[in-house]
């Protein structure tokens, strides 16, 4: 007896502690679009300071972040042992950055992992991030266009951001720390009752209220303040659009997800609680295809919570400080340590949505998950440590270790990304085509 | 604003040409005949089309700069050439002659380019409240204290460190939702509709008994409280109130124990009670403690009885613990659990109720606590309707007329709301939008609140709106202004029924009222939050949580100790504040504000309890002021060891007010190889360190301000000795060091005198610039220097008082105009 897919999800989420409330059927898709196509999705994954990079002949290269090697024959260190179950998901990549970000400064390239452009003077204005530019086609699909993570949450300041994600108009994003806030936000509002109708139709009457008093306002600002108000009207603008689809949304009641099965209480004082929650929300915002793009920085290269995640852990302390010692004697073990703890992080997050089935494989495998940070050894912005998992489905080939001269913007993994997410894109920011060796 | 420092500013601009064709003629003919001729033989070598240093090039800097995009940068090298760090001493140096061209020619080009900037642009005047602000606006306004900002995204902090500037502050979609939700919410609480809610009283004068498990159930470590009450019935949510009446016996004049009560459930594990309430310190008296808290912030067991503790509904629990937080624990107690099987434990007698009546001791022989009552009563509304609903539903004649009345309404609220009359189109607008929704709500009540929800998302009440007069060429706020700009300095919340009301008079902005004003807020308790913001952001407290300290090398740390550290500061500036202290004693004091645990950590000794109280510092010559305190000591290391720079770092960005550059990109690592890092004092790599000549440029200037303080371990005790770690021997402390400026410094007192007789007109700036960006809520730009100049002049004349000079400050023009 052959079950559909449906069937299959739906018998796997009530064993991974969802339960689901019909008409689920529906809510797997938008509800105007019949559209029988699986969902297909991205998470961008950033952490911060860079890693060890021992040289291949040195006693401590088993800590170095690299894999020795190339090709198809290549072996993980100690750093990304964690992975290697997953590997035949998995390409990691040598030499990639973006070109344009190397003049920066060490600490800055945060904000341009997934945007690609050097911020521009003075203003440090950005440009659309990645995730935001597949958002705007994939997000239309669901319930909420993207989710964007952080451990700082917030924007955080310029050149340290604490997000990732950055609007078509380069504006950042502020990015949700707290895993209860992240749970309202995705689980919350069900807009179901008759009351909620209501207030939907009040909000849009609200929402052109304040438009309203915002414009006239306007007329008696100087420049600079009429600029900064028209952020108020962008965002106000955005919300009405979400209003909107929020009613179309109406007649599908929310999935109902068990929140003690989330640790919601894990803050940043416990990193390994907390990255695990954080996780799990991802997880379950592609299970219930609440959305299908999400990002999450780990750490800001600026004043982070993050970076004692390592002492908490009883590992040597200060993040920052381990990767600035990451070439002293005895460096590469101590960040290596650290690294591979994130290492592991990331492994049982691909590990649940690769034992998650979806139609005739995994929700990995219709997921790109894309992993790493912006300075190789600490300040350096070039050979970003790099890999990506998931969508062998998506025509992605893995299990290998990728070299590239720095000639190789990693804009040509970007778009390798947006074309195997089912966009029509031939090119981002300073892209010379997909990247070789992944299709 | 954003990050303009030199080495920052690498990005040249191409069309700077084009721009030229805009700027005054002769004024470009004047910089090409004299300035460029002098900048060329003085700073082309390393800064023109040979090299770049710091990512700054004179040859391609755009001298106009009013339209162009290179002022900041102008600025700076104005800075560092009236500092003498440009040129550095072994370049060329300037002739008299030269460099007051270039100064004169610089000094008037940017003072052209601020008022020109000024007026032509403006500055971001319009700031959105940050997230306290609105917390505190919300709650001033609807008298309902519950934190609104809970779901809204932190707030970015400026280059200079604050949460407040206007330019920084953005909004986002997502900021725009949580608004709504929580304007919805809290109307929803404020404005009621039906009958009372039942009231929920309960009272025990002795613990409940039932089962609690006694081993750890899912990493849940057992709880054995003195006292449970057990909450049969209780609301779900809405406000409720906790009485606790206790005593202690306090033998030996021990510190004062303390009682902390908890309540709500862990999911899963119905024994593990999760929010603290609260914890106070509890003397011989007796006395009632009033604890009061939302019922929704409280995790609530689920519908079904749990288990088979005997517990059945929700669970209040106190324990006691004392002066450091060890649990007073006796064995000849049985607390709330079930009478104990009578063979156990030799020598105690056990009796069902053991909390009031300890079967071998007397209440007062040992340390101890006795409750003796616990009151809970829920939703706590001390009226019905509550205040809050009278206040927003006023009583009138028109109540009747719907139409009139809400117009009445959205007068009061919207004035209220808006921090200045609201106008009648206004007023209109919103009443327009009742009658859009009115038709479509089962009540009035319901309708009012959907209105003024709208109230609390309008830009008018998310952000504090100061117009543009065209008509008025002096850029003066109004009086309305001023009240918010004076309350979200002072108060971090809206203005107050009397500000708003001098406002409508005309009398805010003289000059008598003004300090009559400022003297009433500063005694205000509101102004608490003046205090703790303005340290917090200014000394950036907040580095606290950022770092771990490691339990391998500080096993008695307590991770409580960082707030006590954090209150210390704020406990310290608030002294000063208040009873109108010398400002120069945030750099050298001989006291400060401990707490029992924070002085034993010091190892000090006279508080006794958790209240923070003036500690004489002389006896045991411990340094006093900022240097001497934990927040800035642990803040700045690295939850290990002592760390020089960080602590050198933040005495020149926050003291001193020279922070250096940013790291640059690609800084090379230290060699691994040699010498072995590992053996040397910190102090000592950090002399490898510097004999890179590609560290050396930067750390010269910053390492020698860290390194005095060396006495003082990661966590803020003093020591003598670095202690032995691994392969590094113990070494005595080397708090040597040679300022930049060629002084030498031994040890903290010697580098706090050097602060205080040296740098104090420095740390004057430093403080009268941080103020002003808090206060007015933007960067400093230009245009400020006078003002500062005038301030920081005034302020060191009246002794570096802080009253007097916030007194000045908002009685300057630059405070009371935009």
């Amino acid at each position: 007896m052959k079950k559909s897919w449906h069937i299959d999800r739906r018998t796997v989420l009530k064993a991974t502690g969802v339960s689901m409330a019909l008409p689920w059927l529906e809510a797997m898709g938008a509800p105007d679009s019949a559209s029988a196509e699986l969902p297909r999705r991205m998470c961008a994954i950033l952490f911060p300071f860079g890693i060890a990079m021992p040289k291949d002949d040195a006693v401590d290269r088993e800590w170095g972040w690299f894999p020795t090697g190339k090709g198809k024959n290549y072996q993980l260190t100690n750093v990304l042992k964690p992975l290697q179950p997953l590997m035949d998901d998995i390409s990691i990549f040598q030499g990639l950055s973006h070109p344009r970000c190397r003049a920066m400064n060490g600490h800055d390239t945060g904000d341009t992992f997934l945007t690609a452009n050097s911020l521009a003077p003075v203003t440090y204005q950005n440009t659309v991030s990645l995730d935001q530019l597949a958002a705007k086609q994939i997000g239309k699909q669901t319930r909420l266009a993207s989710l964007t993570l952080s451990t700082d949450g917030g924007v955080g300041p310029r050149t340290r951001t604490t997000t990732l994600s950055y609007t078509d108009k380069g504006q950042p994003i502020p990015a949700l720390s707290d895993p209860k806030q992240i749970f309202e936000r995705l689980f919350g509002e069900d807009g179901a009752s008759r009351k909620d109708r209501r207030k939907l139709q009040n909000s849009e009457s609200i929402l052109d209220l304040v438009m309203d008093q915002s414009r006239s306002l306007r007329r008696n600002l100087g420049v600079a303040d009429q600029r900064k108000l028209s952020e108020f009207e962008t965002s106000v603008r955005e919300v009405e659009q979400r209003v909107e689809r929020s009613r179309s949304w109406l007649d599908v009641p929310l999935p109902k997800v068990d929140r003690d099965s989330i640790g919601l209480d894990a803050t940043v004082d416990a990193p390994k609680e907390y990255l695990k929650a954080i996780y799990e929300l991802q997880f379950l915002a592609f299970q219930t295809d609440l959305t299908r793009i999400t990002t999450y920085q780990i750490g800001s290269y600026g004043p982070s919570r993050a970076r004692k995640f390592p002492g908490v852990l009883g590992l040597k302390p200060d993040w920052h400080g381990l990767a600035h010692a990451a070439g002293k004697k005895g460096g590469p073990e101590n960040i290596g340590r650290f690294d591979q703890f994130l290492a592991e992080n990331l492994a049982s997050f691909l590990a649940r949505l690769k034992n998650t089935p979806e139609g005739d494989g995994s929700l990995l495998d219709r997921t790109l998950v894309l992993y790493g940070s912006s300075n190789s050894r600490t300040h350096q912005n070039r050979n970003y440590p790099l890999l990506l998992a998931g969508g062998t489905k998506l025509g992605l080939r893995h299990n290998q270790f990728l070299h590239f001269d720095d000639k190789t913007p990693m804009s040509n993994l970007f778009v390798t990304m947006l074309q195997a997410l089912g966009l029509n894109t031939g090119s981002f920011v300073d892209s010379t085509g997909p990247l070789d060796g992944l299709t | 604003m954003m990050l303009t420092r030199p080495t920052l500013a690498l990005f040249v601009c191409f069309g700077c040409f084009a721009f030229l064709a805009t700027a005054d003629e002769p004024a470009r003919r004047a910089y090409e005949r004299d300035v460029r001729p002098v900048l060329k033989a003085l700073c082309y070598k390393c800064h023109g089309p040979d090299d770049d240093k710091g990512g700054v090039r004179f040859d391609q800097l755009d001298p106009d700069l009013v339209d162009g995009s290179d002022t900041e940068t102008w600025h700076d090298a104005l800075d560092q050439l009236n500092r003498g760090e440009m040129p550095p001493p072994k370049a060329k140096q300037p002739t008299a002659e030269q460099r007051r061209l270039l100064t004169d020619w610089m000094v008037s080009a940017l003072r052209d380019a601020a008022e020109a900037r000024r007026f032509k642009n403006g500055r971001v005047t319009i700031r959105r409240l940050t997230r306290y602000e609105y917390a505190n606006t919300m709650r001033d306004l609807l008298r309902i204290d519950l934190d609104f900002a809970r779901e809204l995204p932190p707030d970015p902090a400026s280059q200079a460190g604050f949460l407040n500037n206007g330019a920084t502050l953005e909004m986002s979609p997502t900021q725009i939702e949580v608004y709504l939700k929580a304007a919805r919410k809290a109307l929803a609480d404020a404005i009621v509709t039906g009958e009372q809610p039942e009231l929920y009283v309960f009272t025990q004068t002795k613990t409940a008994v039932g089962k609690l498990p006694n081993r750890k159930v899912a990493g849940h470590k057992p709880v054995r409280p003195e006292f449970v009450l057990d909450l049969k019935e209780f609301p779900r949510n809405g406000e409720f109130e906790l009485k606790v009446t206790a005593r202690a016996a306090i033998p030996n004049d021990q510190g004062l124990p303390r009682m902390r009560v908890s309540m709500g459930h862990v999911p899963g594990i119905i024994h593990v009670p999760r929010g603290k309430v609260g914890e106070v310190d509890v003397s011989d008296k007796t006395e009632t403690f009033t604890f009061r808290g939302r019922m929704e912030d409280f995790p609530q067991p689920g519908p079904i009885a749990f288990g088979n503790s005997g517990f059945k509904g929700m669970i209040v629990l106190i324990d006691f613990v004392d002066a450091d937080g060890n649990e007073l624990r006796y064995p000849d107690r049985t607390y709330a659990q079930p009478p104990a099987k009578p063979q156990k434990k030799p020598g105690g007698k056990k009796k069902p109720e053991p909390k009031n009546e300890p079967a071998t001791v007397s209440f007062g022989s040992r340390l101890d606590i006795e409750v003796t009552s616990v009151e809970f009563k829920a939703p706590a509304y001390t009226s019905w309707p509550p205040p809050s609903h009278q206040r927003l539903l006023f009583d009138s004649q028109n109540s009747d007329d719907e139409p009139r009345y809400v117009r009445e309404l959205l007068e009061r609220f919207m004035t209220s709301a808006f921090r200045r009359p609201a106008t009648k189109e206004e007023i209109e607008q919103t009443a327009q939008l009742f009658e859009v929704i009115r038709p479509k709500t089962d009540s009035f009540e319901e309708a009012v609140r959907e209105t003024f929800a709208s109230v609390l998302v309008s830009p008018h009440f998310l952000y504090v709106v100061e117009r543009r007069d065209p008509q008025s060429g002096n850029h003066r706020i109004t009086d309305f202004e001023l009240a918010s700009r004076l309350s979200y300095f002072l108060w971090s919340s809206a203005p107050d029924q009397q500000l708003l009301q001098l406002a409508h008079q005309g009398k805010l902005h003289d000059s008598k009222v003004l300090k009559q004003q400022v003297e009433r807020m500063l005694e205000d308790v509101r102004s608490s939050e003046f205090v703790c913001r303005f340290i917090d952001q200014w000394l950036d407290l907040d580095a606290l949580n950022r770092v771990a300290v490691n339990p391998e090398y500080f096993p008695d740390f307590d991770n409580e100790l960082k707030q006590d550290m954090q209150k210390e500061t704020q406990a310290y500036f608030a002294v000063l504040l208040h009873e109108d202290h010398s400002a120069l004693e945030l750099l050298d004091s001989d006291w400060t504000m401990l707490n029992l645990s924070l002085a034993r950590h010091y190892g000090l000794q006279g508080p006794r309890s958790s209240r923070f109280e003036q500690v004489d510092l002389k006896p045991a010559s411990r340094p006093g002021g900022l240097l001497g305190q934990g927040a800035f000591l642990l803040a700045n290391s690295n939850g290990e060891d002592a760390h020089p720079i960080k602590r050198a770092v933040w005495i020149l960005d926050r003291l001193l007010d020279s922070p250096p550059a940013s790291p640059p990109p690609d800084v090379p690592e230290l060699d691994a190889e040699s010498p072995d890092l590992a053996r040397l004092t910190l102090k000592e790599q950090l002399e490898v360190h510097r004999q890179k000549e590609s560290c050396a440029n930067c750390h010269q200037g910053i390492d020698p301000w860290g390194i005095p303080l060396e006495n003082f371990d990661a966590v803020g005790r003093w020591r003598i000795e670095v202690p032995r770690h691994k392969k590094r021997p113990a070494t005595a402390v080397d708090a040597t060091s040679v300022l930049p400026d060629g002084k030498k410094i031994d040890g903290v007192d010697q580098l706090q005198r050097y602060l205080v007789e040296d740098c104090s007109e420095k740390f004057a700036r430093s403080l009268v610039k941080r103020l002003m960006a808090y206060g007015l809520g933007r960067s400093l730009d230009f245009g400020d220097r006078k003002a500062i100049q005038t301030l920081t002049s005034r302020f060191v004349e009246n002794d570096f008082r802080l009253k007097s000079l916030i007194i000045d400050f908002v009685q300057s023009e630059t405070f009371q105009t935009k």
